[in-house]
């Protein structure tokens, strides 16, 4: 093995970029850190780059003593991991019948088109928003989930990765006289736990991230999910100084707070991401496959 | 083919009713999926006809009058009309061609890094901002820029001996750039790892061979990786072309904090039609404007495929 002088100047010319690409990703977040773990003298003072200045855990002490915060927080969890089973579950009943191929199914081709229209035509804003006040779900806490557990394109690439087992394994299965709905739980879902990983993933970060639609629909503060909570926090100053007694002798400001609240939707989704990240390059390459 | 059929052939006279004793459990397992689709994406459809009228809450949508194109007339008539149409449209366009050629580069990139961990370190990082929501970008963005406390103002202009800072929040001219760079700071991550997915299929012979014919790693990337890679490239971007009528709602809402005063140059057709749904705006021509929106984007969704299909059949999206 031989390696050239320009070889050796080409490796370490890329390791430069990406090594910046890296730093422009995370420098953000870095300096938000910093200012939460700050003293509201050296943030007022601008002191603070990338490095916490007169280190102080106070704005934490105080975003973690909000009540309304946790509530939204839990709220949030708790319709993101709810969400992302039912979505499941929905995608995979849709899809499986989907996947079979002509002679198995012969409807499903039909039925597939109806699936391909409700993708490409987007259903304007405002006919969508008075359909869901109809069903019942404005100022519903349930449209936190209930809009987003069948997603079309997520459907196609489910479809896609079952089209892929081999048919013998299902029709020795199907003579033992095993029906479809046991086929699909117990033989071809534990076959799919990569697909399964990367649409938990997708279905996931949309209902935890998700805004628009508590935006649209929900008027009660009670019900408010993290990021519209966030949103208030960062937009409105009675809002994220409502629990603080007297501005005076206070080691936080509204800078400190904000960037704090920021941190705490954002730890969640640093915590799980290392164990998900391998299902962002497969869910990507399935994806780019189309059945 | 029907080769599932085979077992059945010997007893034909019982085929039919077997087809519907068979189809039953299929049928049951997609009833949730369908009644679902049906509900969430067919029945707004029918909702289009409101942009035809009148819209008055008193007297309740159905029995609102009818005044057939009235409200794309008034749409049409402004020059909102044309503001949304033109940014939704530039926007995607840069972000499209921009985005397409960095995400590529980034790609590329990636492929020459031959240490696992490493790789996998690189990809971590460079996919993180795909998963911060658009409330948390507004905000990293809004203390870059805030007019007194934002990054800029303070530390960066001064360096430059521009001492006054800038108030980016009511300048329009500076947000094209601003958009385009958060938009690309949140997504080229991402959308290389879908190209990077893609140079993972290349056989690793064509490398070898023109490595023993003397080909350096650039001359490689330009003989060998961009060709095979040429397929892919106009696919995604076709596609992409198809939802060019479509915006990212969070970006240009959230980013520009509703800030009234950059409407030329941040206002989308999905942010238009939003504001007029909230009440700051008529609603008869936001519901004008998304139905608009809705049919020209389903007609270019179609064309774009349409095109793919010409160019190669499996990777049309339908």
């Amino acid at each position: 093995m031989f390696e050239s002088r320009s070889e050796k100047v080409f490796v370490s010319g890329i390791t430069v970029i990406l090594i910046l690409l890296s730093a422009i990703a995370v420098i953000p977040l870095l300096s938000v850190i910093a200012t939460s773990l700050s003293s509201k003298s050296a943030v007022d003072m601008n002191l603070v780059t990338l490095w916490p200045k007169q280190f102080t855990f106070d704005s934490w002490g105080y975003i973690i003593d909000r009540p309304d915060l946790w509530r939204a927080f839990f709220l949030t969890l708790g319709s993101t991991v709810i969400g992302t089973a039912l979505a499941l579950l929905m995608t995979a009943l849709l899809a499986y019948p989907l996947s079979k191929t002509k002679s198995e199914f012969a409807w499903g081709g039909v039925i597939m088109v109806a699936v391909v229209i409700a993708m490409i035509f987007k259903a304007p804003i405002v006919p969508y928003f008075l359909t869901v006040r109809g069903i019942g779900l404005y100022n519903n806490p349930l449209v936190l989930i209930i809009p987003h557990i069948l997603n079309p394109f997520n459907l196609i690439i489910m479809r896609t990765f079952f089209k892929q087992f081999s048919k013998e394994l299902e029709e020795a299965a199907l003579l033992e006289g095993c029906g479809y709905f046991r086929m699909l739980f117990q033989l071809v879902l534990p076959l799919s736990k990569a697909v399964l990983a990367t649409l938990a993933l997708f279905y996931g970060v949309l209902l935890w991230n998700q805004f628009q639609h508590p935006l649209f629909f929900l008027q009660n503060p009670d019900w408010f999910p993290l990021q519209i909570k966030i949103r208030q926090f960062i937009t409105d100053d009675s809002v994220i100084m409502a629990g603080s007694a007297s501005t005076a002798d206070l080691n936080y400001n509204t800078r400190t707070l904000r960037a704090a609240t920021v941190i705490f939707a954002i730890v969640p989704i640093i915590l799980v991401y290392p164990f998900l990240q391998k299902y962002f390059v497969k869910g990507a390459m399935i994806g780019s496959v189309k059945g | 083919m029907d080769t599932a059929l085979v077992p059945q052939a010997g007893i034909p006279h019982k085929k039919k009713k077997n087809k519907y004793r068979k189809y039953a459990p299929l049928l049951i397992m997609m009833v949730p999926g369908l009644l679902y689709l049906l509900f969430n994406n067919y029945l707004p459809m029918l909702g289009i006809a409101i942009a035809f009228k009148k819209i008055n809450f008193a007297k309740g949508l159905l029995e609102s009058d009818w005044v057939a194109f009235e409200n794309f007339k008034y749409l049409f008539k402004t020059s909102d009309a044309f503001i949304i149409t033109r940014n939704t449209i530039l926007y995607n366009l840069l972000f499209i061609v921009v985005g397409t050629f960095l995400s590529f580069a980034c790609a590329i990139l990636l492929n020459e890094i031959k240490n696992k961990a490493v790789l996998k370190f690189y990809q971590s990082i460079i996919t993180l901002p795909h998963l911060i929501s658009m409330v948390i970008v507004s905000y990293l963005v809004y203390a870059l820029l805030s007019a007194d406390t934002g990054f800029m103002n303070h530390t960066v202009l001064p360096w430059f001996g521009m001492k006054d800072g800038i108030s980016w929040y009511t300048e329009e001219k500076y947000w094209p750039w601003i958009l385009t760079l958060v938009h690309f700071w949140k997504s080229v991550g991402y959308s290389s790892i879908v190209f990077f997915a893609a140079l993972l299929g290349i056989d690793e012979e064509y490398y070898e061979a023109a490595r023993l014919d003397g080909a350096s790693r650039l001359q490689q990337i330009r003989h060998i990786t961009l060709p095979i890679l040429t397929p892919v490239i106009i696919m995604l971007t076709l596609l992409s072309i198809g939802r060019i009528f479509y915006s990212d709602f969070g970006l240009f809402y959230q980013v520009p904090m509703n800030s009234g005063a950059l409407f030329n140059t941040t206002a989308t057709i999905d942010t238009y039609v939003f504001k007029g749904l909230m009440g700051s705006g008529d609603i008869g021509m936001s519901a004008a404007a998304g139905v608009y929106q809705s049919i020209v984007g389903f007609l270019l969704v179609m064309l774009a495929n349409y095109i793919v299909r010409l160019y190669s059949k499996d990777s049309a999206l339908f």
